[in-house]
């Protein structure tokens, strides 16, 4: 409930479209069942569609929405609607609630658009409203099943009924070379899924201009931070690590245990002393950290940080929560000269 | 939408007293037997009665309409006097992005109207219709009936110009679906036209996965139930295997009826690649699938579903789930001769117990043998797959 209630204020702080009022939801009932929704087209671009009667899951619209990213929260992305339709608003985010399902669908285009000739020739002429087609777009989609081995069952069962046999299916390694929650399929260079607890990730991401798969690493590496702080959901009740400053004994504040990386929000460290200056415009989010003599900066979605000039690769990307950038905490301290160390669930500061 | 919000209501000479109200309506009409109207439904919710547009054809509610239809509008009187004058004051047909205004009526030219005489649009008389091709409009409407007793009705219609009866799975066309085969296949007068432009747009704007996502269930080997509700709603982007992305075009095509559509698969399932690790796969050649999930390559598929229509003793498909790298959009490709030989296959590869047993190549018999015969048994419904 506290998380919940944190998410929600969160998001009004960044400006996030919030859900459509009671006066525009209407209720369907079907198989016995009564939804909330936003019906046929969509409210300020979102698609609600909640499980009112009988109503026994605890998943809420505001929890899937925090496993995701904002609207800011992508430099030089937006959250839009395809954009092949006039008159309907468009559909950025589908959120779905049903007891044993849940998910959320959510699409961010680029505002930087292509070349005209990449458009769809209609007789050999591109139609004037198609042209300029988005660079880059980004989806997201997060679906919640009951258990793990629900989730699990799904994506095999899916996988095993798709047109292209199981057997035969691709499966790329990621740039990292690491394997992103429970189970991993990488089935081209534009996409990634992996399931994490009771939670199904799907992550798509393509850049007319090239390839940039640390980017959709990047990307996913956030969004299981964000699963990782439901424990229901990720099904690890440890990933939640208390920073203590070993004089003082004092707890400074929490990190999250990333398959074997503490990653903090980068605003902790300013307990260490840090100081931290953010540069932000819609296509770039640039954090320094300045502690002493030393300086280091880090962009959102950046495998490095750049320490004095040099350049210094992170166990994991930096990514935003929450208004904030999250960092790989021994990488940042090691470049702050901040000594460390992990004893079970603690990080001790030297 | 209600139909409430449309009516006016005729007060008694004392405005307060609503009780004593009764009230009239407009409605859409055909001028002349020129053209039809056609009863659509919302597509958001099962069963069908209570996802019929309805009250239909009144103004504010979407309209379907064939092309070049001359259309018109009553009144509908409930009761108590009928007025002897009530005019269309505003009218205006229109789309946007690009801005296309089709007609524009500035009080009625035909002056006023009888109570039971029927209003054809537009001004210059006789009426020239609504435009003779696939189009989605907007019809604005202003009519003023015994002025200081009725209150005006204004309303905006969504106008859905079809080419067209709508035809099988479509007989009630969904708005849901009308929403993109009207836009995508806008300016078309003829149904191969319409179907080429519904089949490279909805490959641009679709993300075929043949590996991840689909939206059918029930499939056996004769027919499956496609959730189209989800499908449109998932995304968009519109994503999917091909199971999809032939079912979404046979709806788009047949939605405004273009063709009278049908799906098939390459081959039964007893035919194909199945768990059983015996039967045919599909080896493509290097095509394009549609969106950003997969990259251009060859694809190895256990079956592949496509639409396709019956003309002139042949079959030709449409399919925008891929393009070929060398031959472009699949678009009226006579089914056997062509799709099969030059754009779906490069080869088909026999396994036994998992293991690669010999190849054909493509325009043989065995393996292709597109099935079932008629086509494949699609029900549309607007249920959740969950």
């Amino acid at each position: 409930m506290i998380l919940t209630i944190l998410t929600v204020v969160a998001l009004n702080i960044q400006g996030e479209s919030m859900f459509p009022s009671e006066n525009v939801l209407k209720k369907e009932t079907y198989q016995n069942k009564t939804f909330s929704t936003t019906g046929i087209y969509p409210w300020n671009g979102i698609r609600l569609k909640e499980i009112i009667s009988p109503k026994t899951t605890n998943i809420t619209p505001e929890i899937l929405l925090s496993l995701t990213y904002n609207a800011s929260e992508v430099p030089g992305m937006m959250l839009a609607g395809h954009p092949s339709l006039q008159g309907i608003e468009k559909q950025h985010t589908y959120i779905f609630v049903d007891n044993d399902k849940q998910f959320i669908n959510r699409t961010f285009y680029s505002k930087e658009v292509g070349n005209a000739e990449w458009g769809p020739k209609i007789s050999g002429v591109i139609r004037e409203q198609y042209k300029y087609a988005p660079l880059r777009e980004l989806l997201i989609f997060v679906t919640l099943f009951k258990s793990s081995s629900d989730a699990v069952t799904d994506r095999i069962s899916r996988k095993s009924k798709a047109q292209v046999p199981i057997q035969l299916q691709k499966n790329y390694p990621l740039p990292s070379g690491l394997t992103i929650g429970d189970r991993m399929w990488v089935t081209s260079h534009t996409n990634i899924v992996f399931i994490k607890g009771k939670a199904d990730v799907f992550i798509v991401f393509s850049d007319k201009t090239q390839e940039n798969p640390e980017f959709l690493e990047a990307v996913a590496w956030g969004v299981l931070y964000r699963v990782l702080q439901y424990p229901d959901i990720s099904g690890e009740k440890n990933a939640s690590m208390s920073i203590i400053h070993k004089t003082t004994n004092n707890q400074l504040g929490n990190a999250t245990n990333m398959q074997g990386v503490a990653m903090v929000p980068a605003s902790t460290l300013k307990k260490l002393g840090v100081t931290i200056k953010t540069t932000r415009d819609e296509n770039k989010w640039t954090m320094s950290l300045i502690k002493g003599n030393r300086t280091i900066t880090f962009n959102a979605f950046d495998w490095y940080l750049n320490e004095n000039g040099k350049p210094k690769r992170l166990d994991r990307p930096a990514f935003p929560h929450h208004n904030d950038l999250v960092v790989p905490l021994r990488s940042v301290c090691d470049s702050m000269g901040i000594k460390l160390a992990v004893k079970g669930n603690n990080v001790i500061i030297e | 939408m209600a139909c409430g919000i449309y009516k006016w209501l005729l007060l008694s000479n004392c405005v307060f007293f609503v009780s004593t109200a009764f009230g009239v309506y407009a409605e859409f009409t055909i001028c002349g037997g020129e053209g039809a109207i056609y009863q659509p439904r919302w597509g958001q919710t099962e069963p069908l009665v209570n996802d019929l547009v309805s009250p239909y054809p009144i103004p504010g509610n979407p309209l379907v309409i064939k092309r070049g239809s001359h259309l018109g509008v009553k009144i509908n009187w409930e009761g108590g006097p009928q007025c002897n004058h009530w005019r269309v004051a505003y009218s205006r047909l229109y789309r946007e992005n690009p801005e296309i205004v089709y007609w524009t009526e500035i009080d009625d030219p035909h002056g006023f109207h009888r109570a039971n005489q029927t209003h054809c649009f537009p001004h210059p008389y006789p009426p020239a219709g609504v435009p003779n091709y696939v189009e989605k409009a907007y019809l604005e409407l202003e009519i003023i009936s015994c002025q200081g007793v009725i209150n005006p009705l204004t309303a905006v219609t969504p106008v859905y110009i079809v080419l067209d009866d709508p035809v099988q799975p479509m007989t009630i066309p969904w708005i849901t679906v009308l929403d993109y085969s009207c836009e995508w296949a806008r300016t078309s007068s003829t149904s191969l036209s319409a179907t080429n432009n519904l089949t490279i747009l909805f490959n641009f704007f679709g993300q075929y996965d043949p590996e991840n996502f689909y939206f059918t269930s029930g499939m056996t080997d004769f027919g499956e139930i496609f959730h189209l509700e989800d499908f449109i709603n998932f995304g968009p982007p519109f994503i999917g295997q091909c199971n999809d992305f032939a079912d979404f075009l046979m709806c788009l095509a047949t939605s405004i009826g273009a063709y009278e559509m049908k799906c098939h698969r390459t081959w039964s399932f007893s035919d194909a690649f199945l768990n059983g690790g015996q039967g045919w796969l599909l080896e493509t050649p290097i095509i394009d699938p549609a969106g950003n999930i997969h990259e251009i390559g060859y694809f190895l598929f256990t079956y592949h579903q496509f639409p396709n229509t019956y003309l002139n003793n042949q079959w030709y498909v449409w399919d925008s789930s891929f393009r070929n790298t060398a031959y472009g959009d699949c678009l009226q490709l006579q089914r056997e001769n062509i799709y099969e030989t030059y754009y779906l296959v490069n080869q088909f590869h026999y396994f036994d117990n998992y293991t690669y047993q010999y190849s054909v190549l493509p325009h043989s018999s065995p393996p292709w043998d597109p099935w079932p015969t008629n086509g494949l048994n699609v029900v549309i419904i607007a249920n959740d797959m969950s």
